[in-house]
């Protein structure tokens, strides 16, 4: 790959174009020699320049006009110019349309120093170039293997937990054959093992559930009609409140804005949200839950406030990652996989998740959709 | 018994007929499979079941006398996933097929 730059010069004169040579010969760089517009237009098509130097004055087509018509052509068109004319010109409409790529200005008789330097510059910014498109050019394949990466991972964990499913149901179903059938026949210590095997394969079948649900999450596809939140939420509430009458819970929605996205998901969002709320106050009474949102920018902001256990705000970027729990199973059962839900979904809209707490003070869920 | 609870069940008489409604007729989820039986016995029809690709993973559940208790191995060599001796506890096999209907 370590070509010499080659550099484009043109001139009608073969003289002029000698004494260029002689000028940039000790350069590491290979000279191509073109004595009119119309030769230097067709080197273009052989060859790669990192930089043309261009006499103005030329009988048929000048330097200008060579320069214009090497900027329309997709290949040439970030092409750096040197002028080298024995006329100095500042009048800007001259140089008017070659913006895209850089271009100087150099008049007759020139100082070879002066030359050099120009054409040192422009070569040092042509292989910059260069090595930030071959960068980018990289970036872009890795990418591209990154989200094709993803969709596999993606793949390979809904089959892994779909199968995972069917030798656990064995195992919870033997279980259970063995403590209805022959309880009576086992002794205490016997029978309390095998309630820890029922209890255990449980509480995989409900991680394996969770994560086919975390999976299936990031694979369906949105379906955004305009979706009335404040229905959604009294809704719910309506359902959920039977459940839960034992318990002391004022459950209070402000206003809420309606948002265009994907009903069912959406409504995952708040489920998890809500039943988080309703779970991590248990311990107090009255549980106080407020949900509302605002408009922030472009964005609408919903929240779920409740006065519950919270959490350390030191652990807070880790609440929404995958079977990341910050409470025990003892105190507050869970797998884990429902904030993950809720922050692939809210992705999956353009929004965005966080929250706030102080420990045992409760804690306020929010999260944000692009307001369209 | 297993109508009552909602159940479609398919008769077959000996393996023989039992291959040819597997195949001719989709949809079927779990074999119970007698062992003893004319014709073709249901070793040999659980081999042959498994044989075919499609039927890889479909639950076969032996019935077995009770007194040969060589042949439950013989049972899960042949390709049974689970065996339950006769006379049959019919709860014992809600058990067996709540394990093994599992999708």
């Amino acid at each position: 790959m370590n070509k010499k730059p080659k550099i484009l010069i043109v001139d009608d004169r073969p003289e002029n174009l000698v004494a260029l040579e002689t000028v940039l010969r000790d350069l590491d760089v290979e000279l191509i020699k073109a004595n009119s517009g119309n030769e230097a237009l067709k080197a273009t098509l052989y060859h790669d320049f990192a930089l043309a130097l261009l006499d103005v004055q030329m009988p048929e087509m000048d330097g200008y006009e060579l320069a214009g018509i090497l900027r329309e052509e997709e290949k040439t068109s970030r092409l750096p110019f040197i002028f080298i004319s024995a006329v100095y010109t500042d009048n800007p409409n001259i140089f008017k349309g070659y913006e895209r790529g850089a271009f100087s200005f150099i008049t007759k008789p020139f100082q070879p120093e002066i030359l050099i330097n120009k054409v040192k510059f422009f070569i040092k910014i042509h292989q910059q170039e260069l090595a930030l498109s071959r960068l980018n050019e990289d970036l872009k394949n890795t990418n591209t293997n990154l989200i094709l990466m993803n969709k596999e991972l993606e793949s390979f964990s809904y089959s892994v937990s779909h199968d995972l499913r069917a030798p656990l149901r064995a195992v919870h179903g033997y279980a259970k054959m063995l403590s209805e059938d022959y309880s009576k026949q086992l002794d205490g210590e016997a029978n309390r093992l095998i309630n820890n095997i029922m209890s255990n394969g449980k509480k995989m079948g409900q991680l394996i559930d969770d994560l086919l649900e975390f999976s299936r999450v990031g694979r369906k596809e949105l379906n955004k009609t305009n979706v009335s939140m404040h229905q959604m939420v009294t809704n719910f509430w309506d359902e959920l409140k039977n459940e839960c009458d034992y318990r002391n819970i004022e459950f209070e929605i402000k206003e809420l804005h309606s948002v265009k996205s994907d009903s069912v998901a959406i409504k995952q969002v708040w489920v998890n949200l809500i039943l988080n709320a309703v779970k991590y106050t248990k311990f107090k009474a009255p549980a106080v839950i407020e949900i509302g949102s605002e408009v922030v920018n472009d964005e609408i902001v919903f929240y779920v406030k409740d006065n519950g256990a919270g959490f350390d705000m030191r652990y807070a970027d880790k609440l929404f990652g995958v079977f990341q729990r910050l409470h025990s199973d003892d105190e507050f059962e869970g797998t884990g996989v429902g904030l993950a839900i809720v922050k692939r979904i809210v992705s999956r809209h353009g929004g965005r998740v966080w929250a706030e707490s102080r420990l045992n003070e409760g804690a306020t869920f929010y999260f944000s959709l692009p307001k369209i | 018994m297993l109508k009552d609870r909602g159940m479609q069940i398919v008769k077959a008489e000996n393996g023989v007929i039992a291959l040819d409604i597997l195949n001719m007729q989709s949809g079927i989820d779990l074999i119970l499979m007698d062992i003893m039986m004319p014709v073709m016995d249901g070793y040999e029809a659980m081999q042959k079941i498994r044989a075919q690709l499609k039927f890889k993973k479909l639950p076969v559940i032996a019935l077995t006398a009770k007194a040969m208790k060589d042949d439950k191995q013989k049972c899960i060599d042949a390709g049974a996933n689970d065996y339950i001796a006769k006379p049959v506890d019919i709860d014992r096999l809600l058990s067996l097929m709540r394990v093994w209907l599992s999708k």
